[in-house]
């Protein structure tokens, strides 16, 4: 396990900024905004009476979810989203091009450990990071809910709210490894890592703007809907998957050529 | 000037790959915009009247998306943070690519000034950098022209491309600044791309103020509101101090770049 | 007693490119195997196929009568590796390294690691990246010994060493050679292959083209001889030397036998400058390339 030691010791410093950060963000948000977020419900249902009762009717039907902790945290996950892939794609690209980077394959690759152990210990080392990042992160969650929301409180669906960061991290910690072992070369990995997080933001962004279902395969922010986890205690199914095959599928791509490629000298 | 031609030839890759990226989300947003439209002709004059923070949660800050423009000023909103990445990217790539690749001893030894030799790095980053907002322009023109609107749009798109162009300016002059200070340019590097994403949250918290003040003048993502481009030009005042911050920042970026030891990363 | 390494019929090819066709080695236990030819010639593709870096196309590799491919990591555990450029982690010191190095070994380096580094003045506590390319190369040398590997596997690994480290280098080379090491010693300078090693292969555009102990290639050796003499000399003739190059007072060519007969012969002859030493490799190599084609 001294590959996963290394890794870990060069990498949680990093995550653990990261970290601080959206935890701080998350509570500066909910502790900020929140009771007036939810004060603004008055007016706006006040406002809502002079329109056509139909229209009323409709739009009322979502005040409950939209004028809830969850629907001011669902809105705040789009911003958390792109600070957490950023970091779950930095990371894969790190890790997992570190020895491309720093010219050691060589040193690396000539220690009695199969590449499949390196890699395995690499993986294990970046998925320790981000489930310990988001369990503070889906704690604070969970605090802040019993906190601020009135009864009754449904935790298993704000649980599911809350690791649907984890779980959009993963996908890019895959994203992440896979460009890091396929591409010749690694430049920056903060520079890539910012280009993947904020074109799955932009993605997303798209994808609200138009309303376009299609769009939404190919939108990773959206495949585990952080709203409909709050709401309907369930991400849709179709998209969850699609999510979760491309993570796996990603990460064995990754880990297929990371096993077999041959080291040019240099 | 061959190392000028030679920066443009390294830097038309990527430069196409960001190209790909604006093309798609322009002629998408835009193309797609009318069934946005129609949807958002009722919820605008609904959102007009909603305390902010519900708007902001919504994502329609300072918009009036029943109107083409209301709808195309969103869409910049978007396209900045991609012209802002990229920029950023431009900007750190022009002076540390050499160290990066460890090809600084080939270049640095040659009988030129760094000063030379970043200046036409430089020049030739701003040469994509103008480029892409000249290409923002055309495919604005050409993805609405396929919409057949009745009213002519070019002023409005010209506006918005030269704000992001201001805006792109500051955010790659600030990279070169970071990468020119910092002998791993990796770190460079990343204040850069964390300055971008910096900003880009406190543009966010600056939506969410009734009357956010002072914040502005930190995020150039604010300097250029879409309520003022909508309405009228951009504001010379801000077009200014994009100028300005670029030109200090660049300024800082040429004399740490003469001053510093290179070495390979 | 089994070889270290044998190859028979081994073959690279990096797409259609060739890298190595049909090597045939066989290295036995305890001797210190040179592999010389020019760059580009395979020794690196050889070696690095035998490291399991890359994947051979054809033929079969085996260390110690194990796979190179299958038993790859048990393999690796008995080989110390020198790579001929050496790259590290950044933001370490040489200690961390060695130490993060024989973490990967199931024994204790942490004696080695001082000893080697004492013998070659290497200073642990700097970081790496603030070092000299001497001293990057000193660490390698440790990392590549400090867990007392079975065979030792080196890449061209003298270029950054002083001669004096070189010295040193050599001495600690043969002082793992007697304690039991075989050694694999890549390198393009015949002069430092002659030094240590038992035997020789010689490989060229991908193919050995011959295999000799070094005893052997002495008595081949060329020396490349070139004088000056105080006036031109009309057709130099001497038993023994080739290619034979004149031009107004200079005079050179190579020569192979006594160096008795060569030093008589040039004692006769109104010397003013006189020059003898070992032959560019190309030149020894030309004569490879002559015996090659003559015999097929």
């Amino acid at each position: 396990m001294n590959v996963f030691r290394f890794e870990l010791r060069r990498t949680w410093v990093g995550v653990a900024v990261w970290t601080l950060v959206m935890t701080g963000l998350l509570a500066g948000l909910i502790t900020g905004a929140l009771p007036a977020f939810l004060e603004s419900r008055a007016g706006v249902e006040s406002m809502l009476a002079n329109f056509p009762p139909a229209f009323a009717a409709a739009f009322g039907m979502q005040m409950d979810n939209l004028f809830s902790f969850g629907g001011l945290y669902s809105f705040g996950f789009l911003y958390f989203s792109i600070f957490g892939t950023i970091m779950a794609s930095g990371l894969g690209l790190n890790l997992f091009s570190r020895e491309k980077r720093e010219k050691c394959m060589d040193f690396l690759l000539t220690k009695p450990r199969a590449r499949g152990r390196l890699f395995s210990e690499k993986l294990l080392a970046a998925l320790t990071l981000l489930v310990v990042s988001n369990a503070l992160f889906i704690i604070e969650s969970l605090a802040l809910y019993r906190a601020y929301a009135p009864a009754p409180l449904l935790i298993g669906h704000a649980l599911l709210a809350a690791s649907s960061l984890l779980l959009t991290e993963l996908l890019f910690l895959s994203i992440g490894a896979v460009i890091a072992v396929l591409a010749r070369k690694i430049r920056s990995v903060s520079g890539l890592a910012t280009a993947i997080g904020f074109a799955g933001f932009l993605l997303s962004a798209l994808h609200s703007l138009l309303e376009e279902e299609s769009l939404r395969y190919i939108t990773p922010f959206q495949y585990y809907d952080t709203a409909k986890a709050f709401f309907n205690g369930a991400f849709e199914a179709k998209y969850a998957l699609i999510g979760v095959a491309l993570t796996l599928g990603l990460m064995a791509a990754a880990y297929a050529r990371y096993t077999r490629v041959d080291i040019p000298a240099l | 000037m061959n190392l000028f031609r030679k920066e443009l030839k390294s830097g038309l890759k990527p430069f196409l790959f960001w190209t790909l990226g604006l093309f798609v989300f322009i002629i998408a947003g835009i193309l797609k915009s009318s069934a946005a439209m129609a949807d958002g002709q009722f919820m605008t004059e609904l959102i007009n009247k909603f305390p902010r923070i519900v708007v902001v949660a919504m994502g329609m800050a300072n918009i009036d998306i029943s109107q083409f423009a209301g709808f195309y000023a969103v869409l910049m909103q978007y396209v900045f943070v991609l012209a802002a990445v990229y920029a950023a990217y431009l900007g750190s790539n022009a002076v540390s690519r050499e160290s990066v690749d460890k090809t600084y001893e080939f270049l640095f030894t040659k009988p030129r000034s760094r000063s030379y030799i970043l200046a036409r790095k430089l020049l030739a980053a701003l040469v994509y950098f103008t480029l892409y907002a000249c290409l923002n322009l055309l495919f604005s023109v050409l993805a609405v022209r396929q919409l057949a609107l009745d009213v002519d749009y070019l002023w409005l798109y010209l506006r918005f491309s030269v704000a992001m162009w201001a805006v792109g300016l500051v955010f790659f002059s600030i990279a070169a600044m970071f990468a020119a200070s910092m002998r791993v340019s990796e770190r460079g590097a990343r204040a850069g791309n964390l300055t971008v994403l910096a900003t880009y949250a406190l543009a966010v918290v600056y939506d969410l103020f009734e009357k956010p003040g002072a914040i502005r003048l930190l995020t150039p993502f604010r300097y250029f509101l879409n309520t003022e481009v909508l309405d009228s030009v951009v504001q010379p005042l801000y077009l200014v101090l994009c100028v300005a911050l670029a030109i200090a920042f660049l300024l800082i970026a040429f004399i740490r770049f003469e001053k510093r030891d290179l070495g390979a990363v | 007693m089994g070889y270290a390494i044998e190859t028979k019929k081994l073959t690279k090819y990096y797409g259609k490119a060739r890298g190595i066709v049909d090597v045939d080695l066989a290295v036995e236990e305890g001797e210190i195997f040179g592999f010389i030819g020019p760059n580009g010639a395979g020794k690196s593709t050889t070696i690095r196929t035998l490291l399991g870096l890359i994947k051979k196309s054809g033929g079969f590799a085996t260390i110690f009568g194990m796979d190179c491919e299958k038993d790859k990591v048990k393999i690796l555990s008995e080989v110390g590796y020198l790579p001929g450029e050496v790259f590290y982690y950044d933001n370490m010191r040489a200690i961390d390294l060695l130490r993060y190095s024989a973490s990967f070994y199931k024994k204790d380096c942490a004696k080695r690691i001082v000893e080697l580094a004492d013998a070659l003045s290497l200073d642990l506590n700097k970081k790496i990246e603030d070092m000299s390319l001497g001293n990057k190369k000193k660490v390698g040398i440790v990392q590549g010994l400090l867990h007392s590997p079975r065979l030792i596997i080196l890449d061209e690994p003298t270029s950054g060493l002083d001669p004096l480290m070189q010295r040193t280098f050599f001495e600690l080379i043969q002082r793992e050679n007697e304690r039991g090491a075989t050694v694999l010693f890549s390198s393009h300078i015949l002069g430092e292959v002659q030094r240590i090693c038992n035997r020789v292969a010689i490989i060229k555009e991908g193919r050995i083209v011959d295999l000799r102990s070094i005893g052997d290639l002495r008595k081949n050796s060329y020396k490349k001889v070139s004088f000056t003499s105080a006036s031109p000399i009309e057709s130099f003739s001497l038993a023994g030397a080739a290619q034979v190059a004149q031009d107004g007072v200079q005079t050179s060519f190579l020569y192979s036998g006594e160096i008795n007969a060569l030093l008589q012969a040039l004692a006769g002859m109104p010397l003013v400058n006189a020059d003898i030493s070992e032959p560019e490799l190309e030149e020894i190599f030309l004569h490879y390339y002559e015996d090659g084609e003559t015999e097929q």
